[in-house]
């Protein structure tokens, strides 16, 4: 009871994560690929390290660093189908919303201040509670940042999790590079400034790298940090974040409050450490806005606590609920919370994608060049078909994505690519040049809808 | 202490020289140029349909917003590619000159850490050396951050400057907007923290509002920067998102972690820095050509406080950092007026001795003789400008002023260009008769495809007949 009094305020926001979370359908592209990938696994008892699934770099090895990911994925879809998927994320959403929550109240900001940041926080993240391996990071990013600030609070038994997690996220998403990097800013600080347990930090972050290494499909800090600094641009959630968008201006209003918190009050070495970096990556690129987000929201909360304090001094406090009434509402919101999987959707939202063409394409032949983000879908929906390009990205980096985009922004050598790859059937969206160019030059319609075209050579 | 002109005038003086070495011809010059003339003319606001500039926005009433800019870029060019090339070295020399000097203004005794905290903005305002008005418009920023500061500290003569500053540059450039904003906001904070000085605080904000109204275009002035902020066209590479991966990127987020560490670390509180730089980095976030104003604010506060910041770092992790020199006693009047001189010397001779040709490398130079007079042309977007000043007879499809074509002409632009469905009954719909487009653009692979002939070609252009 005393626990659950406690920590009310983190169940509550961790319940109303779930009930958001829930309610939204699949519709990643990457998710079916994911999928796929994770049932071989399984079915084949070892990991998948050459590629199967596309017509231009079959047989070859690759390594997205995912195996374990995709594997818990799989067992997931086995057991509740698309419904157990998204209750599935939406219990992880759960997670990172409540270690968010003691995050937020770690500068003891009130629950007001801490509540407000936490929910913008929130917003910008929901881009990212995607049915993919990374959701395992953006769950594990506030827990790892929520143990090593229980840690450094004295907390020392906290520091004992984090390299087992740091292991379990190894293997479970490439993003595992960001908690180490976070265990680092830990034990800089701590070591700069002397503090007691400066020695465990060390060692947690010893252990973390280490442990790192016990991967059998190691993606790498090296790889990582390539893909960080050299982002694929042509993937939008690799393009630098627009602030005129809706995450992207939450986004902007986290730097301006963190930097105006920071005139007003300063910081120290962790702040630096943490905040500056990770608004660098968030920078870069749009997918990782959320890390300086969630880092950020402890500091903002507590800043904006004292600035209150400063501008209007309470009278009285407000008096704390009865630890008995607390435990029952934060239950009550699990319950809730719970029941609202009820309305976990049953089947993804596929209208982006060429469902209508599904048909067509099984009846069809010879190799088949179609939208970069339908690669997934078609690995499968249309497992008889071979792709040409998908979600997995470096398999077909640089040279059959740069092939695939001269032909489908068509390009001088856009002949040469489809001979070159004997390509039979094109698979676009309508107003894709190729499209248009296939159209024009005779190749012959299979199907066709508002968002897609079927064509083949005549 | 007195702020000593030395220092700011030779580095104004050497970076204006080192542009005279840089290349002209941006792809905007041309119709800015243009313009100006028109300007000169006693034609402010020529409308399109008597202008001819272009074939696809007779109905455009035309434009005022940089009509004196314009006609500044007008009158250099009257001296030819040179002429330009020396507005721009003193422009450059003005701009960079006024950075140091905000930063030496913090502190006039330590020239040399002032200069440092200038660096990276003077360093990210290479990328708009530019011969545009939007360079103009980056010295009335930068002049404008002087006074505010100044007028913040005490100094009325200063805030009594801030409304004609303002007035010139809401006729030079539309990014007048943001310094009426910052002058509004820093007036209030003004009023707020000395109530004493609420009558000059009241001048500065209400003058500044006045100020941007004294155009030939009125309130409509604010039109073409509101729609800038809102709706930046993303498609121009200018206007794209920053990339911290990229050069300027990186240069900008120097400046931001420089931020970052001076607010967390030095021991004076700056509160009200937030009531510029907050507005400024967030217009900055906006668009790439955006970035060096939140460099430029930065300025001041990162030369005022970054030392503390530095030597709080240091300490921290025990490094002694090497004292900076400081001036016992700066230079007098006498030295300034000599720095002065000698800086308009190096600046003639390099400006007589630099560039004196554009570089049309990126045109298409060798499809001139072959353009037919009169409408019909569809010309690639980057060439618009050099097209208007160098084939008057055969006006553009699209140009760099990108507002008189937001009514379906971009549209029909892009579907062209890029080969998307209904092309070519926008060709026929709009009469479209040569194209003169990129070797590597759609439209181009397209009509070769087709066999269309092609009338003039090299490795930059490529001169098709619609059949």
């Amino acid at each position: 009871v005393s626990w659950l009094a406690r920590n009310a305020f983190p169940i509550g926001l961790a319940a109303a994560g779930f009930t958001l979370a829930v309610g939204l359908p699949t519709g990643d592209p990457d998710t079916y690929w994911h999928l796929v990938s994770g049932r071989w696994m399984l079915d084949h008892r070892e990991i998948l390290r050459t590629d199967i699934f596309s017509s231009t770099v079959a047989g070859q090895p690759y390594s997205v660093g995912e195996w374990l990911g995709e594997v818990v994925l799989a067992l997931v879809f086995g057991m509740g189908q698309w419904t157990g998927l998204a209750i599935f994320r939406a219990f992880l959403v759960a997670i990172a919303a409540f270690s968010l929550a003691r995050l937020a109240r770690r500068g003891g900001a009130p629950l007001v201040a801490a509540l407000l940041v936490v929910t913008w926080a929130l917003v910008v993240s929901k881009t990212r509670w995607t049915d993919r391996p990374a959701i395992f990071t953006f769950v594990l990013f506030p827990v790892v940042l929520d143990l090593l600030y229980a840690a450094r609070a004295g907390s020392r038994r906290a520091l004992l999790a984090i390299p087992p997690l740091v292991l379990l996220w190894a293997n479970l998403h490439g993003g595992y590079a960001i908690g180490i990097a976070l265990v680092l800013a830990f034990t800089v600080e701590a070591l700069v400034r002397r503090r007691p347990g400066a020695g465990a930090f060390a060692l947690t972050l010893l252990a973390s790298i280490a442990l790192s290494f016990i991967d059998p499909e190691t993606f790498g800090v090296g790889n990582a940090a390539a893909h960080a600094l050299a982002p694929p641009r042509f993937i939008s959630e690799e393009a630098p974040p627009d602030i005129l968008e809706p995450s992207g201006l939450v986004f902007a209003a986290f730097v301006l409050a963190a930097l105006g918190i920071a005139f007003l009050q300063g910081g120290g070495l962790l702040e630096l450490l943490l905040l500056v970096p990770l608004l660098w990556l968030g920078l870069s690129a749009q997918r990782h806005l959320l890390f300086f987000v969630f880092a950020a929201t402890p500091f903002i909360a507590a800043g904006a606590a004292r600035l209150y304090v400063r501008i209007r001094r309470p009278t009285r406090s407000l008096r704390p609920m009865p630890a008995p009434a607390a435990a029952a509402l934060a239950l009550l919101l699990c319950a809730g919370a719970l029941a609202s999987a009820v309305g976990a959707p049953a089947v993804p939202d596929e209208h982006a994608y060429p469902t209508g063409a599904v048909d067509a394409l099984r009846t069809g032949s010879g190799t088949l060049l179609h939208e970069y983000d339908w690669g997934g879908f078609l690995i499968f929906r249309v497992p008889e078909r071979k792709v040409f390009v998908d979600g997995r990205l470096f398999p077909f980096y640089p040279a059959v994505l740069s092939d695939y985009r001269d032909a489908v922004e068509l390009r001088p050598n856009w002949k040469d690519v489809l001979a070159r790859y004997d390509v039979r059937e094109v698979l676009l969206m309508p107003d894709k040049a190729l499209a248009v160019a296939l159209r024009e030059d005779g190749w012959k319609v299979r199907a066709e809808g508002a968002t897609f075209v079927l064509l083949a050579r005549p | 202490m007195r702020t000593p002109l030395i220092v700011p005038v030779a580095i104004g003086a050497f970076f204006g020289a080192i542009s005279t070495r840089l290349p002209v011809g941006d792809s905007d010059v041309y119709w800015h140029v243009v313009l100006g003339k028109q300007v000169l003319q006693g034609h402010v606001a020529l409308p399109e349909a008597l202008s001819g500039l272009s074939w696809t926005a007779l109905g455009y009433g035309g434009s005022s917003d940089q009509w004196l800019g314009q006609a500044l870029l007008a009158l250099a060019y009257d001296g030819g590619w040179r002429g330009l090339v020396a507005l721009r070295a003193v422009a450059v020399a003005l701009l960079v000159g006024l950075i140091v000097y905000a930063a030496i203004r913090e502190r006039p005794g330590r020239p040399l850490g002032a200069v440092l905290a200038a660096f990276p903005a003077i360093a990210l305002s290479r990328f708009v050396w530019t011969e545009r008005p939007e360079l103009f418009g980056f010295i009335c920023f930068a002049l404008l951050i002087v006074l505010l500061r100044a007028g913040r500290a005490g100094s009325a003569g200063a805030l009594f400057w801030v409304p004609p500053l303002i007035v010139v540059w809401a006729n030079l450039h539309g990014s007048f907007a943001l310094g009426a904003i910052l002058a509004i906001g820093v007036a209030a904070e003004g009023a707020l923290a000395q109530p004493a000085r609420m009558r000059m605080y009241l001048w500065t904000a209400a003058g500044a509002v006045i100020a941007t109204l004294l155009t030939p275009a009125a309130i409509g002035a604010w039109t073409a920067p509101g729609f800038h902020l809102l709706h930046p066209p993303r498609s121009i590479q200018e206007w794209s998102v920053p990339d911290v991966t990229s050069l300027p990127g990186i240069l900008f987020f120097v400046v931001i972690l420089a931020t970052f560490a001076t607010a967390f670390f030095a021991r004076t509180r700056a509160p009200r820095e937030a009531v510029v730089l907050l507005p400024v980095l967030f217009v900055s976030l906006i668009a790439t050509r955006q970035t060096p104003l939140f460099a430029i604010a930065a300025v001041p506060y990162l030369a005022a406080y970054g030392g503390e910041a530095a030597t709080e770092l240091a300490a921290m992790v025990r490094v002694r950092l090497p004292r900076m020199s400081s001036v016992a006693r700066p230079p007098g009047r006498a030295a300034d007026v000599m720095a002065l001189a000698a800086a308009s010397i190096v600046l003639a001779i390099a400006a007589a001795t630099g560039t004196a040709a554009p570089d049309v490398s990126g045109y298409p130079v060798a499809a001139l003789p072959a353009l037919r007079p009169g409408p019909g042309l569809l010309n690639h977007y980057d060439w618009g400008g050099y097209l208007i000043a160098n084939a008057p007879k055969t006006p553009v499809f699209v140009d760099g002023r990108l507002i008189p074509y937001l009514e379906g002409v971009l549209a029909d632009y892009t579907t062209v260009i890029g080969v998307h469905p209904g092309w070519r009954e926008v060709i026929a719909r709009r009469g479209i008769k040569q194209l003169l487009v990129k070797p590597t653009d759609p439209v181009a692979v397209r009509a070769r495809d087709l066999g269309w002939p092609i009338r003039a070609s090299s490795d930059t252009f490529v001169l098709i007949d619609v059949p």
